[in-house]
């Protein structure tokens, strides 16, 4: 044997090691607590959110069937109530020692009006399930985020949204939404009714009261044509605005450790249908796994761009919007998302790839990149901006995800950025005042809803001040 | 010529008694309980009820059988805190302890 082939096999090996001495923090990964017996003498169990990093061990739970048992449900509540939809955010909006409370018997399709294109939607309606009920009455979505497994009532409470410049965030078109109070009370909120809880309640974490129903302004039934395709990370940066102008939808992903950015364009089409090609998303993120297990950093770049490079993209698509805007996502992750002053976003993405790549080569998961217009709901990370821009960075959800956090999250904070409220952060209520011009009103209406503070957890007691 | 008959008789009673045999029963998409079935829907039948989910199949027998075979307890620490892209609670916050068995007991082909 050649000395060379020696030390390369000796390399090999040594490489081989390394990747299993290396946990990528899985030993620091918080635990959920076991299930207990509580004092009353039944079984608590805990309850952990999607990617299991946050937990609690509530003291009950809780799925009021019909209004009067919910509105019965609120005035009788001793102690403190957390709603719950599908557990899809990261940041402690659930976490309760008090009852978790569920609305999922609050779904469906209530009533639509053909003439004005709204509907009435049940607030624990997942959003997976909303698109064919919709197209039966002739109504779709305008937009949708990349994963639909949220309930309504949470995607609208924490501001989620998909692309496009010209569309806002999912709380954009709610028209009206039915609140029952922690007294009790049940309220009607529109631009002419309640209008100050309007404002605030279109993203209001859940802590003003339970949203039972709301009313969307949608849009006829339209198919999307779907475009995936690389480009270098140079043209990346010297087309995107040229890209978000021109495209209805457009989500972008840069690559841990790669030079190239994928590009995936969604445009209204009146083309026949051509069904999506098998999800390959979950196979791709699998594959950047073991790139990073086995491979070092100049290897795993050279790799990735190359098959970037000559990779066939897939066949154009075309579809109903609701069939394209969402992919399956099953392999589960944490999320940082913040949300930044358009101009601000393509400067503040070079720097956190530029931190991913020198500082984080454990990371495999992509950066998103999308853009969403501004609107003027009170505690909307979008609240007063023209156009936002957005960058979330992910961490296999076995893996600790906080150092990686701590070293983006400050990237965000001299140009004033917003995170999303169901994506981690380490924003403080002083913090959060100075980002949301109506923070201070907000609290006014939260107060004035819910004073004895039957809405919160210690999260939201912190940031609020309560 | 007599012994080609025969095996002849005998094959073409072989396929009568093939086609004579019905075909396993589909086992039930949807639990006989209606609270159960509702349950169901709101909850596990997004991957349970969805083919190439990557999740095994609601009254998929052969699916379930290794699961089943880990036992009561591994299936409920499964469903409890998430299993590879099933998160914790598997989609249902506020089920109990029953709920989980009746509808893993449903999903696994065991009955409900």
């Amino acid at each position: 044997m050649k000395r060379r082939d020696f030390i390369a096999g000796i390399g090999a090996l040594a490489g081989t090691a390394l990747a299993g001495c290396n946990d990528y923090g899985e030993s620091r990964m918080p635990k959920a607590p076991e299930p207990v017996v509580g004092p009353d003498g039944k079984r608590r169990i805990p309850w952990q959110n999607w990617s299991g990093f946050r937990s609690c061990l509530p003291a009950d739970r809780a799925a009021p069937e019909s209004l009067d048992e919910l509105v019965a449900f609120m005035k009788n509540l001793k102690g403190t109530v957390r709603p719950v939809g599908s557990s899809h955010s990261f940041t402690e909006l659930i976490p309760t020692d008090g009852t978790l409370l569920s609305l999922r018997n609050f779904s469906g399709v209530i009533s639509h009006d053909a003439a004005s294109l709204t509907a009435t939607i049940g607030a624990g309606t997942k959003l997976a399930d909303i698109g064919e009920p919709l197209n039966a009455v002739g109504q779709a979505l305008p937009n949708m985020p990349d994963i639909d497994q949220q309930t309504l009532a949470g995607a609208l409470s924490t501001g989620t949204h998909g692309t496009g410049q010209s569309m806002g965030a999912l709380h954009s078109f709610v028209k009206g939404f039915k609140l029952v109070t922690p007294r009790g009370d049940v309220l009607e909120c529109s631009a002419q009714k309640n209008a100050e809880i309007f404002d605030a309640g279109r993203v209001s974490l859940g802590a003003l009261g339970a949203i039972v129903e709301y009313t969307l302004q949608n849009v006829p039934p339209f198919k999307l044509k779907k475009r995936t395709w690389t480009v270098t990370l140079d043209e990346f940066f010297a087309t995107y605005d040229a890209l978000a102008a021109k495209h209805y939808s457009l989500d972008c992903y840069l690559i841990p450790q790669a030079q190239r950015a994928a590009i995936i364009a969604l445009d209204p089409t009146d083309e026949p249908l051509h069904p999506r090609a098998p999800n390959r998303d979950d196979d791709l993120v699998q594959m950047l796994r073991i790139g990073r297990n086995w491979l070092w950093p100049g290897a795993r770049r050279f790799l990735l761009d190359e098959f970037m490079d000559h990779d066939t993209p897939p066949p154009e698509e075309v579809e109903w919007s609701w069939k394209m805007f969402p992919t399956p996502r099953n392999i589960r992750f944490n999320e940082m998302e913040y949300h930044l002053p358009r101009e601000a976003l393509l400067p503040t993405l070079k720097q956190v790839k530029d931190v991913v790549d020198t500082k984080h080569p454990e990371i495999f998961f992509v950066i998103e990149v999308r853009v969403v217009k501004g609107d003027q709901a009170w505690l909307s990370p979008f609240y007063d901006h023209a156009t936002s821009g957005s960058i979330a960075v992910h961490q296999y959800y076995k893996e600790y995800p906080l150092d990686y956090f701590a070293d983006v999250e400050p990237l965000y904070q001299s140009v004033g950025g917003r995170p999303h409220w169901g994506k981690m952060n380490t924003l403080d209520g002083a913090t959060l005042a100075q980002r949301y011009p109506r923070w201070k009103d907000f609290l006014d209406v939260r107060r004035h809803l819910d004073p004895d503070g039957k809405m919160l957890n210690p999260y939201l007691r912190k940031i609020f001040g309560a | 010529m007599i012994a080609r008959r025969r095996f002849a008789l005998c094959l073409a009673f072989a396929v009568l008694a093939a086609c004579g045999k019905s075909a396993p029963q589909a086992p039930a998409a949807v639990p006989a309980d209606p609270k159960l079935a509702k349950l169901y829907a709101q909850t596990c039948k997004a991957c349970h009820g969805v083919p190439n989910s990557g999740a095994p199949q609601a009254g998929d027998r052969d699916a379930w059988q290794p699961r089943v075979a880990q036992g009561r307890e591994v299936l409920m620490d499964h469903a409890l805190k998430g299993y590879k892209g099933m998160p914790p609670l598997g989609a249902c916050s506020d089920c109990s302890d029953k709920d989980f068995e009746a509808l893993i007991k449903f999903m696994s082909g065991q009955g409900g």
